[in-house]
């Protein structure tokens, strides 16, 4: 069965010897239309975003974002195939719904092998659960460090404590940072687990709060108080979120 | 009489643990031994004679066509160097159960420190680096063939280098450096624009002796966090100095912003810092420094241009 339109493929990976390696491997395949190649994760998030392409061979170990965190970022993500030096992410390449994991330095046959399972994975409709897969992949005891924000096609990477405060807003989650707001589709539960429960506090139903920037708390009626950041900002603080801050102060 | 020589026996194996020949003077044991002696052969005689009696008294049997006395006699004469062959045969063999003892103490340790030492030599290679440079040449076959042939035999040196001086105790600086070389000269094919490397090496300092692949982790470590974590890459930076009969030897890499610290001192670096604690005691020590988009490492040792 020989489709009309050609399958597009974007091939992300720092080293630019190892995107030759696959673009010589995809050379003679002629229903394959290389459309794009990044040399890093901003530039793949980007590309993915703008050109929509069918299949993706995604390094894992790349400068600023990694492999998972490219696949994390993107609404609809491709297929993919990892390739990558590094044995020890096989599973979670798998828990994240890959087509195929390749271990450099790979054959022709092994690629090969890859690429057919792809087109037929592609050929099949099959709808890709990578992205929900992603963030549920992260190891639930580790710590963020970082939260990344994509912005049109653009990331933005907002080191934890820059973070002020965080805002619950329907579907989406509003990050406070040097003056500025951005928009994330997370829940505010999902932040609350990944977040230092040292430094941040769900102080509300809506907020959680990076006890650096907490100026003072202010009581203004029974059992309902204000956290005035050093900003002048003021947030509500529930019940249990006086008990939590309490608690930490 | 069986009776008789048991306890003979034991208790001169129980003396000569007791008192062991490597921690009690010989005076002493020579008195010990003559008291010994003398306890045992009237033990010794007293049961002889218990049974003698008791055998005539009871039984009407004579042990001995001899008198009791005279018996008794012979049996307190013969006691004494029976006791003292028995404590002489018992300390040697004590002796030489010791000295296999400590022969196999002294086997096991080496093996010990050697199992350590190849652990460690392990570590300090990446094996990601083989993989990486695999398919850095699997790439480079078709597209150039030439540098693909430099790659492999500069791939092919590193190892053998590496090998060679990991056998040995301590190597010189040069040598040191060559290996480094090697090893750069790989990744600048790798990593192409985005590696730098910066290299002030006072002559000095060449011939102080280090031990092996002692720097090599730390330019791993520089190359990844430096290097392969940022777009643009970076420069790694080398320098050497001696200072007060001291080699001081400093590596440093830029580090993007964007990514996460670095939780303190990896496993590289720990090795490298214990390596240096164990050979040097206080006179060897890593040091390590962050501060405006540069990360430093710092090691010194005594200068020490022979082996």
């Amino acid at each position: 069965m020989k489709s009309t339109k050609k399958t597009t493929v974007i091939i992300v990976d720092d080293e630019e010897l190892a995107r030759s390696l696959v673009r010589e491997y995809l050379s003679v395949h002629s229903n394959i239309e290389i459309v794009a190649e990044c040399s890093n994760g901003f530039e793949a998030v980007k590309a993915v975003t703008e050109v929509q392409p069918d299949l993706m061979f995604l390094d894992i170990q790349m400068p600023k974002l990694s492999g998972f965190e490219v696949i994390e970022l993107l609404e609809v993500p491709p297929a993919v195939i990892f390739v990558t030096a590094f044995d020890q992410y096989a599973l979670k390449a798998f828990d994240v719904h890959a087509v195929d994991y390749l271990l450099k330095p790979y054959g022709k046959e092994r690629f090969n092998e890859a690429l057919e399972q792809a087109l037929q994975r592609l050929s099949k409709q099959i709808p890709n659960k990578a992205k929900e897969a992603a963030a549920d992949a992260k190891p639930v005891d580790q710590q963020w460090e970082r939260v990344l924000i994509k912005e049109g096609s653009k990331v933005l990477v907002i080191p934890v404590e820059k973070i002020d405060y965080i805002e619950a807003q329907d579907d989406y989650v509003s990050f406070r940072s040097e003056s500025k707001s951005h928009l994330k589709m997370q829940r505010l539960a999902e932040l609350e687990t990944g977040l230092d429960p040292r430094r941040f506090v769900r102080i509300h139903r809506s907020y959680i709060l990076n006890i650096e920037r907490l100026s003072k708390i202010e009581l203004y009626a029974k059992d309902s108080r204000t956290a005035v950041l050093k900003d002048g900002t003021q947030l509500p603080v529930s019940r249990t979120g006086y008990d939590k801050l309490k608690e930490l102060l | 009489m069986m009776l008789f020589y048991g306890e003979v026996n034991l208790s001169a194996w129980y003396l000569c643990r007791a008192f062991p020949l490597e921690r009690t003077s010989i005076w002493k044991i020579l008195l010990i031994a003559t008291v010994a002696v003398v306890i045992v052969s009237s033990v010794w005689t007293l049961l002889g004679w218990g049974l003698m009696y008791s055998m005539e008294q009871i039984f009407a049997v004579k042990l001995s066509p001899l008198p009791i006395n005279q018996t008794l006699l012979i049996v307190y004469v013969t006691g004494k160097p029976l006791f003292i062959g028995s404590l002489a045969i018992s300390y040697l063999i004590s002796a030489f159960e010791r000295t296999k003892e400590s022969e196999h103490a002294a086997y096991e340790a080496r093996l010990l420190a050697q199992n350590a030492e190849l652990k460690a030599l392990r570590m300090q290679i990446d094996p990601h680096f083989l993989f990486n440079s695999l398919n850095s040449i699997s790439a480079l076959i078709t597209t150039n063939a030439e540098l693909a042939r430099t790659m492999t035999t500069t791939l092919a040196d590193f190892f053998r280098k590496s090998l060679s001086y990991g056998a040995k105790e301590t190597i010189s600086l040069k040598e040191e450096l060559s290996l480094l070389h090697h090893y750069l000269d790989i990744e600048k094919i790798r990593f192409g624009k985005r590696l730098h490397v910066d290299e002030t090496i006072d002559p000095e300092t060449l011939a102080d002796h280090i031990p092996p692949l002692l720097l090599q982790p730390l330019v791993e470590n520089a190359i990844k966090h430096g290097i392969s974590n940022s777009i643009d890459g970076g420069t790694i930076s080398l320098l050497t100095q001696k200072k007060n009969d001291r080699l001081f030897i400093t590596i440093e890499n830029s580090i993007d912003a964007d990514m996460p610290k670095r939780q303190g001192a990896g496993m590289g670096m720990e090795i490298v810092r214990k390596r240096l604690q164990t050979i040097y005691n206080n006179d060897g020590d890593l040091k390590m420094n962050s501060s405006n988009g540069t990360f430093q490492v710092i090691i010194f040792l005594p200068s020490t241009s022979r082996k």
